[in-house]
């Protein structure tokens, strides 16, 4: 094995690369695509995707009919079991999909738009603008995330709306302070002050210069953060501060399983789903991050924090 | 030039404490439903003299502004109101359920630096090998998996299918926990010199302490390898190897300093950040923590009782990136002027 | 089960490490005292707020407080219908049933060795009556006084046969005056401001019962031990530990041994313990009634305020099915008297499901917009959450062709709303305050919980006047036949649709004697080990 200090070839993260002679075509790959965990969390990413659209066509029954008997164990007619008003469990976690997904990508979609504008503002302003906004994402961040969303669900009633809504307003800061510190670098470089010659406004060059570069790092992150999102919420729905029954999410199906650990099936399979999706993301996320310049991984990797 | 800037960021601390206070009086304001009167039971609530007694004993008959500035002035005065749900001083019950949950994070950390920088360092020596490539599996599971799924799944197993450890609760019932020093059973039953009281301590804090640290040990593994390969292609390290030290003395001396020092940011912003994991965790294991206890207060509308909590964790995070700062500012002075 | 085998691996490996520290795990998960018994671990999911008997209500306080403090009457063993003397040895009622008169017993002595005499009687009822807490009710239109130190009198404004019901409530228990009044207890008018005796019974108790308080914590743990100075039989234990556990911890505790009791498992996880032969389950019925309504108020809703909406619901219901989710021992509760106190209508009586007068009712209302149902999310009893019955409910209305929209919220935020009378429709519960069928009045139109479903009088005079009429009767027959006509009626308008009554379920050890569930303290702590 070689030792890493001995290859100098390093990848933009510092990581070293084993450079395959007999391959040299895999340079011209996609970063993303020479790390097999990423292609594994595309898989499982696009699996559940599928699962998510073809939910009415694959799953063996209706999600919400409580046709069968209470608690059957796995079986041939039922493969995850029956819960505890005797729905199917299988099509439960297949619809499931259909709560999850789309809700993380619009948790994390309005996340990165509220934060990465307040970042793009203060830094490209800069100056008292940029010390109050700052301020403000300091609250947010010091602010216990949990607390918050908790007392949003209890004041507004529990409903997955209102745990998106809860978790954005605790999520944006961190996209604001990546996005701010990568204005902030590409400041002091030329595009700006070559597009500033030029005689761009403030406005056109935000859009025309800085939006593109800063689009990759925030983009990783928001990757990173998608496995996030799909824990907060299950987990809000676990304490009985999210879906709304009788709604198919996973979160409160484990919640439905903890009295009955017994019943394992219960808890077990919504747990699975949670779990496989989030490493989904997670795989993908990290391949996204390896590939991106070190600069940005650093500031990425901390911010997620 | 220090003690400047250890007051400049005490001082920003001091306005996000009011920032915060702010945020959750508003917040709870908004909120329909009051702890107060939802303690009262069917028939009392009926009785619009009690109820409107019970406002007034919480100073909820007052506006908004007139309840926040009496906070504040009680604040400065140490006091951070009276839980309605406990009943009692909210500084009490913080006294109490505080060192509960720090007993927890601190072991889950503990648990968590040992295994997590131990492995990430692994991974970087062997960096892209199939132990790496395992690691990183690891270390992206730790992160992925649903916390109380896997708590879940520990009770069941080591408290139900094996009765390795007890299911809730920090001693055995009927067990008088060892006289407060710490708050920590574990330290307090040393303290005191009883070896039974440590040993319940001690089988009561495994389990949910383990759940607790593993996503951060996938945190610590991944950072700690990318901090360790950072180092590893630094030319001095090159150089070192180069005048032919051993390879061991390379990682000892000069490699594993170099790298640890972001990892410790990083961790001081991990533990901080494990309210979230506790809030979840000291639910399925009765763990009488801040966690359990900002759920219920949250649940319960308990106004003094979030804020003092809030308060209390946004400190916590305060100060740990209060002493993050200082030792970079020690390690790299040019952090204090930025 | 593939997670069993890997954990089993796991787990030694990890026993394996705790062993190396030094930390033997294997002992300290068996309560030390097992072998004795000398102490009795009772599994609790804790609603304690105090100790002091004059502003508890909770269940938790209930329990630990009927073992510290004794009350005028009380129930035998299992029994909620008939109060048996206590610390008055008889009691004599006047004819129209205004007027109670008690003889206490001579010997009775609290746990710091004063006798008990009416005076502390008329203290601890004053003072209940004053304090404006969540039992202060139940001293409405009562007055107390004590013409000599052996006799106590109650005197009610109304003719009122639950006097005797009522004097068995934990919240009536009586207190040391002396010992009150010196630490802040005051019984005047304005005890509800002046009065600071609780932070002080909070950690001494002042009654003449078996146990007195070592510790009181209303998060882990509340312990008890023998009081030294009890006037009757001695207690059965040197400690009573009340621990706080959900009902999951419970079930794994009961089987390990860590409790002796367990008072919170649903009907749902027996089976986990049914063939577990260190254990008995003893299973009643709890006077808990849950209960769906449909708010009467058209201001609040114009389509459940009609006739065919209420009879959609009441038609639409699959009650069996609800029983099946509610779990093996639970019952239908015919009306809304439950079926352990008297008045209780009989099970022939209650509403039974016709798909074809439901969907009749459905068409009546023609096309409408889908209703709310609210109830508390985060509330379990006996093992029922709401959210399942809620779920049940739903799917059987929608047999029917009725939509309903589920809004499940806190619990603190949905009380809000159910008693501002807001709701469409709520599914909630009612516990007894006192085992009387004259508690149940409440359900009536302008009274409380009928005011809470949006139910006036001026809609149902019959009822209203049938309920007034209840309130004061006090011959036996009468009392009988004008409860059974008022549920009869209250059924036939359905603003409430009764659902059921839960199985209650005491599970202990088998070397635990007396572990029985009662309807009117939970369970009577008193009563086990005898």
């Amino acid at each position: 094995m070689t030792s890493p200090a001995a290859d100098p070839a390093l990848a933009p993260d510092g990581i070293p690369i084993r450079r395959s002679r007999w391959f040299p075509a895999r340079q011209r790959l996609p970063a993303a695509w020479r790390r097999p965990l990423a292609v594994v969390g595309i898989v499982i990413i696009l699996t559940w995707t599928i699962l998510a659209i073809l939910a009415p066509w694959v799953a063996p029954h209706d999600p919400l009919a409580q046709n069968f008997g209470r608690y059957l164990a796995p079986s041939a007619d039922h493969p995850f079991g029956t819960d505890v008003v005797g729905r199917d469990i299988l099509s439960r976690v297949i619809y499931g999909a259909r709560v999850s997904l789309p809700l993380a990508v619009l948790l994390v979609t309005l996340s990165v738009l509220v934060g990465a504008t307040v970042g793009a503002i203060a830094g490209y302003v800069g100056g008292v603008v940029d010390a109050a906004l700052m301020r403000i994402v300091d609250l947010f961040f010091a602010f216990p995330a949990i607390i918050l969303a908790m007392a949003v669900a209890a004041s507004l009633g529990p409903s997955l709306t209102n745990a998106v809504l809860a978790i954005v307003v605790v999520s944006w800061p961190a996209y604001a302070r990546v996005t701010r510190s990568l204005v902030l670098s590409l400041r002091e470089t030329n595009y700006l002050a070559a597009s500033r010659l030029l005689g761009d406004s403030s406005g056109k060059a935000l859009v025309k210069e800085v939006m593109p570069n800063v689009a990759g790092p925030v983009l990783v992150l928001a990757s990173l953060e998608l496995g996030n999102a799909v824990l907060l919420l299950s987990g809000l729905s676990f304490l009985g501060l999210g879906a709304v029954p009788p709604s198919a999410e996973w979160g409160s199906m484990v919640s439905s399983g903890a009295a009955v650990f017994y019943n394992y099936w219960v808890a077990l399979f919504p747990g699975l789903a949670i779990f496989s999706v989030v490493l989904g993301f997670n795989f993908l996320g990290d391949a996204m991050r390896d590939a991106l310049d070190p600069r940005s991984a650093r500031s990425v990797a901390t911010s997620e924090l | 030039m220090l003690f400047r800037f250890i007051l400049s960021r005490l001082g920003s601390a001091a306005i996000l404490a009011v920032g915060i206070i702010l945020v959750s009086f508003v917040l709870t304001a908004l909120l329909p439903g009051d702890a107060a009167t939802s303690r009262l039971g069917e028939r009392a609530a009926g009785n619009p003299e009690i109820v409107a007694a019970v406002r007034a004993r919480y100073g909820l008959d007052q506006p908004l502004y007139v309840q926040f500035f009496i906070y504040l002035g009680n604040l400065l005065r140490g006091d951070l109101g009276t839980s309605i749900r406990t009943q009692k001083p909210v500084l009490s019950d913080l006294a109490q359920f505080g060192p509960a949950s720090a007993e927890l994070a601190i072991v889950a950390t503990i648990v968590a630096v040992i295994v997590g920088v131990g492995l990430g360092i692994v991974a970087s020596l062997r960096a892209n090998g199939l132990v790496d490539q395992a690691l990183r599996v690891v270390s992206l599971g730790g992160v992925s998996i649903p916390i109380f799924w896997l708590a879940l799944i520990a009770v069941y197993v080591f408290s139900t299918l094996n009765r390795v450890f007890p299911s809730s609760g920090r001693l055995n019932p009927g067990q008088t926990p060892p006289s407060q020093v710490t708050g920590m059973y574990t330290l307090d039953s040393l303290l005191a010199g009883d070896l039974t009281l440590f040993a319940s301590a001690i089988s009561h804090l495994i389990l949910p302490a383990l759940v607790l640290s593993a996503p951060m040990i996938g945190l610590l593994l991944r950072f700690t390898r990318s901090s360790m390969l950072e180092v590893l292609g630094n030319e001095y390290v090159r150089a070192a190897e180069a005048k032919g030290l051993p390879r061991h003395t390379v990682i000892l001396r000069h490699v594993l300093r170099g790298a640890l020092v972001p990892v410790i940011t990083v961790l001081g912003t991990a533990f901080a950040s494990l309210l979230a994991g506790t809030v979840l965790v000291e639910q399925i294991f009765g763990w009488p923590g801040i966690g359990a206890y900002a759920f219920r207060s949250a649940s319960n509308l308990d106004l003094p009782a979030i804020v003092g909590v809030t308060l209390f964790v946004a400190i916590v995070y305060i100060t740990v990136n209060l002493i993050v700062d200082f030792l970079y500012g020690i390690i790299d002075p040019r952090i204090r002027r930025a | 089960m593939r997670i069993s085998r890997g954990g089993a691996i796991v787990a030694a490996v990890l026993a394996g490490a705790l062993a190396l520290t030094g930390c033997t795990s294997g002992n300290s998960t068996a309560p030390e005292a097992s072998t004795a018994k000398t102490t009795l671990v009772v599994g609790k999911s804790f609603d304690l707020s105090t100790a002091d008997p004059a502003r508890s209500f909770e269940t938790t306080g209930g329990i630990f407080g009927r073992a510290v403090y004794d009350t005028l009457l009380t129930f035998a063993k299992g029994d909620a219908t008939t109060p048996i003397p206590m610390v008055a040895e008889s009691y004599e009622a006047n004819e129209g049933a205004t007027e109670y008169t008690f003889t206490l017993r001579d010997d009775v002595v609290f746990s710091d060795g004063t006798p008990l005499t009416s005076a502390d009687v008329v203290f601890s009822f004053d003072r209940v009556k004053n304090i404006q807490g969540n039992g202060s009710f139940l001293m409405e239109g009562l007055s107390v006084s004590a013409p000599d130190e052996s006799t106590v009198v109650i005197s009610s404004d109304e003719p009122n046969t639950a006097i005797p019901a009522i004097i068995t409530a934990q919240t009536l228990g009586i207190v040391n005056s002396e010992l009150v009044k010196e630490n802040g207890g005051t019984d005047a008018a304005d005890a509800s401001t002046t009065d600071t005796a609780e932070e002080f019974l909070n950690t001494t108790s002042a009654g003449s019962g078996p146990y007195i308080i070592e510790t009181f914590n209303t998060e882990t743990e509340t312990v008890i031990v023998a009081n030294p100075n009890y006037w009757g039989e001695p207690a059965a234990y040197e400690k009573i530990v009340l621990k706080n556990a959900t009902a999951e911890n419970q079930l794994m505790d009961i089987q390990s041994g860590t409790i002796d009791i367990a008072l919170d498992l649903g009907a749902d996880q027996l089976p986990a313990i049914e063939s577990n032969p260190e254990l008995a389950i003893e299973s009643g019925i709890s006077p808990t009634i849950f209960f769906l309504f449909s708010n009467a108020s058209p201001e609040i809703s114009k389509v459940t305020s009609t006739q065919a909406f209420r009879d959609a619901v009441k038609y639409g219901l699959d009650y069996d099915g609800l029983l099946e989710i509610a779990g093996e021992g639970s019952a239908q509760v015919p009306g809304v008297i439950p079926s352990v106190f008297f008045g209780a209508l009989k099970p022939g009586d209650a509403a039974v499901r016709d798909i074809d007068k439901a969907k009749a009712a459905v068409q009546e209302l023609g096309d409408i917009d889908p209703i709310s149902l609210e109830y508390p999310s985060d509330f379990s009893v006996a093992g029922i959450s709401f959210g399942t019955v809620a779920e049940r409910v739903q799917a059987n209305l929608k047999e029917v062709g009725l939509e309903i929209t589920l809004a499940p919220a806190p619990i603190s935020t949905a009380l809000d709303s159910y008693r501002a009378g807001t709701e469409q429709m709520g599914l909630w519960l009612w516990n007894p305050d006192y085992p009387d069928p004259a508690d149940y009045l409440v359900f009536a139109p302008d009274k409380l919980v009928g005011l809470r479903a949006g139910w006036t009088g001026g809609s149902n005079p019959d009822l209203v006047a049938l309920a007034d009429k209840a309130a004061v009767a006090t011959e036996e027959a009468e009392r009988a036949d004008i409860f059974r006509e008022f549920q009869l009626t209250m059924n036939e308008v359905g603003v409430f649709a009764p659902l059921f009554q839960p199985a209650a379920t005491v599970v202990a050890g088998k070397d635990i004697e007396g572990a029985v569930f009662s309807a009117v303290f939970g369970i009577d702590l008193t009563y086990i080990g005898k």
